[in-house]
């Protein structure tokens, strides 16, 4: 492929489109990350959740049940409702998950190591519930979900609307998430909390809430990704894989920060997009690990990463 | 003057470690009382426990006769606060945001008890948009001290607040200790620096391996030779 200045511009807005996705979902595995200090492998369930419930949502759960069992949503408001409906059941399931999967363990033990692995106990529970629910197959969002329209922007530049629609969502998302935590009162309490839990506690801070809260947020964040997944590619219960990539984008930008969650996300973004236009689509995931493999040899608490400079 | 907090025959243990024998304490309303006691004496321990951050095997706390919930959070917001041992400010929030988060009980905090805290320590005044981080060891411990008073506590408890700074700062800080107490805040403090808890204190407890060994007026204390010889150092 040569070298031509319009595909630079349009892989340019793609990668920016992917990235901000990814930023949800590094967004919200960084969040529960800086409070917990585990990696949450169960975050890709959430956004499969969030999926699925949009998609039953539009199409009146025929795939559960093989007909129309209830009125399906278009007729009311369509996607609205049905992100709405799926960023409420991804919190709820993210909230669940803490409760049942692993407050028990934290009550026990300080070792995180554990938190991890029951993390990829529920992210294996959560892909199966869904192969047996709805089976393995890959499902598109209803047609006209999302605006299908392209801008001709001249010189042969053209632009998605559902690209500039999942990057203005994005943003938006990441304002609400960055106004949340800067200021309201359980945002600061949030804040407290990932420079020290146990601290926070003596601030007369319900802690067993505030991770509800985290993991509620979270939760959302990763429906919000979902939904814009599913209408980029398709949705299928092994959909939550796609994790993997915000994680490494969080592990560049430096775990349990969000500004580097952000800024990792838009790079892998650009990166995967760049690459894809101008070398091959298949290259796509070699660059995005080398970019790890580089990192991590490089500066291994990625661009924002915790600094130790505690006073005793 | 009433008693206004009451422990009554607290133990902790670590697995085969007995951090706390069966101890009692009494603290007055408006008093001060110490704890005093070497390394490992169980101090910090005690602490953690009448805060509920460290379950204890037996043991009541009453505060004004009522039982305290069980909850460090609920405990919180009954009217004991904390100054842990080591400070623990949050290092990535600011001074301002410290204090707060000290505040977070409260369903309206009022700007005077920021005022006030300013007015005990107005280097925390001047550093206000600092990351907490950055401030000196002695600034923390004010932080720390200016924190824990922003839930407006009945009891401010401080776990070793000279730990690591310069006697001239551990002067400063428990004269503002006192201020604080002349205010109506009754306070429990547990200390290494055994003189320096005695000249503050009213009363005072000594534990000795999780054990209570005496009790008794600071000023007595301060003359025991056993005391002496063993806290005092000369
Ligand atoms: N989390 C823990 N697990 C096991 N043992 C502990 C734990 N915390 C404290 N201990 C032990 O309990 C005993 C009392 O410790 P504690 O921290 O209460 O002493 P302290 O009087 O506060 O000492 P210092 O003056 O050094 O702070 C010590 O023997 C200590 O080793
Ligand atoms: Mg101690």
């Amino acid at each position: 492929m040569d070298f031509n200045f319009s595909t630079l511009f349009q892989q340019v807005i793609n990668g920016l489109s992917l990235g901000s996705v990814y930023a949800l979902i590094a967004v919200g595995y960084s969040l529960v990350y800086s409070i917990l200090s585990f990696s949450n492998f169960a975050h890709g369930g959430f956004l499969v959740v969030g999926g699925y419930i949009c998609y039953g949502l539009l199409t009146g759960f025929d795939v559960a049940f093989g007909r129309e069992v209830l009125l399906s949503v278009p007729s009311m408001g369509g996607i609205w409702l049905a992100g709405l409906g799926a960023m409420a059941g991804a919190g709820a399931v993210a909230v669940l998950t803490e409760r049942l999967a692993y407050k028990p363990i934290r009550e026990h033990t300080s070792m995180t190591l554990y938190l991890l692995i029951a993390s990829m106990g529920v992210s294996i529970v959560i892909e199966n519930i869904f192969v047996i629910l709805v089976g393995g197959r890959f499902r598109a969002l209803p047609q006209g979900t999302f605006p299908a329209a392209t801008f001709d922007l001249g010189g042969g530049v053209t632009v998605n609307a559902s690209d500039l629609l999942s990057l203005g969502f994005a943003v938006f998302f990441l304002g609400g998430l960055q106004f949340f935590l800067m200021r309201t009162r359980w945002g600061l309490a949030i804040r407290a909390a990932a420079c020290d839990l146990r601290t926070a506690g003596l601030m007369g801070v319900n802690v067993s809430r505030l991770i509800g809260i985290v993991f509620f947020v979270a939760g959302i964040l990763a429906a919000v990704g979902g939904v814009f997944l599913s209408a980029r590619y398709t949705l299928y219960p092994q959909l939550g894989g796609i994790t993997t990539k915000a994680f490494v984008a969080a592990v560049i930008g430096g775990l349990g920060s969000l500004p580097g969650a952000v800024v990792g996300s838009l790079l892998l973004g650009l990166a995967e997009m760049l690459t894809a236009g101008f070398v091959s689509s298949q290259m796509r995931d070699l660059v995005v690990f080398s970019m790890l493999v580089i990192m991590l040899l490089i500066k291994p608490a990625g661009f924002f990463g915790k600094q130790i400079s505690d006073k005793i | 003057m009433g008693t206004l907090l009451e422990v009554k025959n607290m133990s902790v243990s670590y697995g085969a470690i007995r951090a706390l024998r069966g101890f009692s304490l009494t603290l007055d309303e408006r008093e001060i009382v110490a704890v005093i006691g070497a390394n490992g004496a169980g101090k910090s321990t005690f602490m953690n426990a009448v805060m509920g951050m460290t379950a204890c095997e037996s043991g009541d706390v009453f505060l004004d006769g009522a039982a305290l919930p069980r909850e460090s959070w609920r405990i919180v917001r009954s009217g004991l606060s904390l100054v842990p041992e080591g400070r623990k400010v949050f290092t990535t929030l600011t001074v301002l945001e410290n204090l707060r988060i000290g505040a977070f009980p409260l369903s309206k905090p009022d700007p005077r008890d920021m005022d006030w805290v300013f007015s005990l320590f107005p280097r925390l005044g001047e550093r206000r948009e600092q990351p907490a981080g950055t401030l000196s060891g002695g600034e923390q411990q004010m932080l720390a001290i200016g924190r824990a008073l922003m839930s407006r506590p009945r009891v401010l408890l401080l776990d070793e607040p000279s730990l690591g700074l310069a006697p001239i700062i551990i002067r400063d800080i428990f004269a503002e200790l006192r201020r604080i107490n002349e205010e109506g805040v009754s306070i429990l403090i547990v200390e290494q620096n055994a003189r320096q808890a005695l000249l503050l204190s009213r009363r005072a407890y000594v534990l000795q391996t999780g054990c209570l060994v005496k009790e008794g007026d600071s000023k007595a204390l301060l003359a025991d030779p056993e005391i002496k010889a063993a806290y005092l150092g000369h």
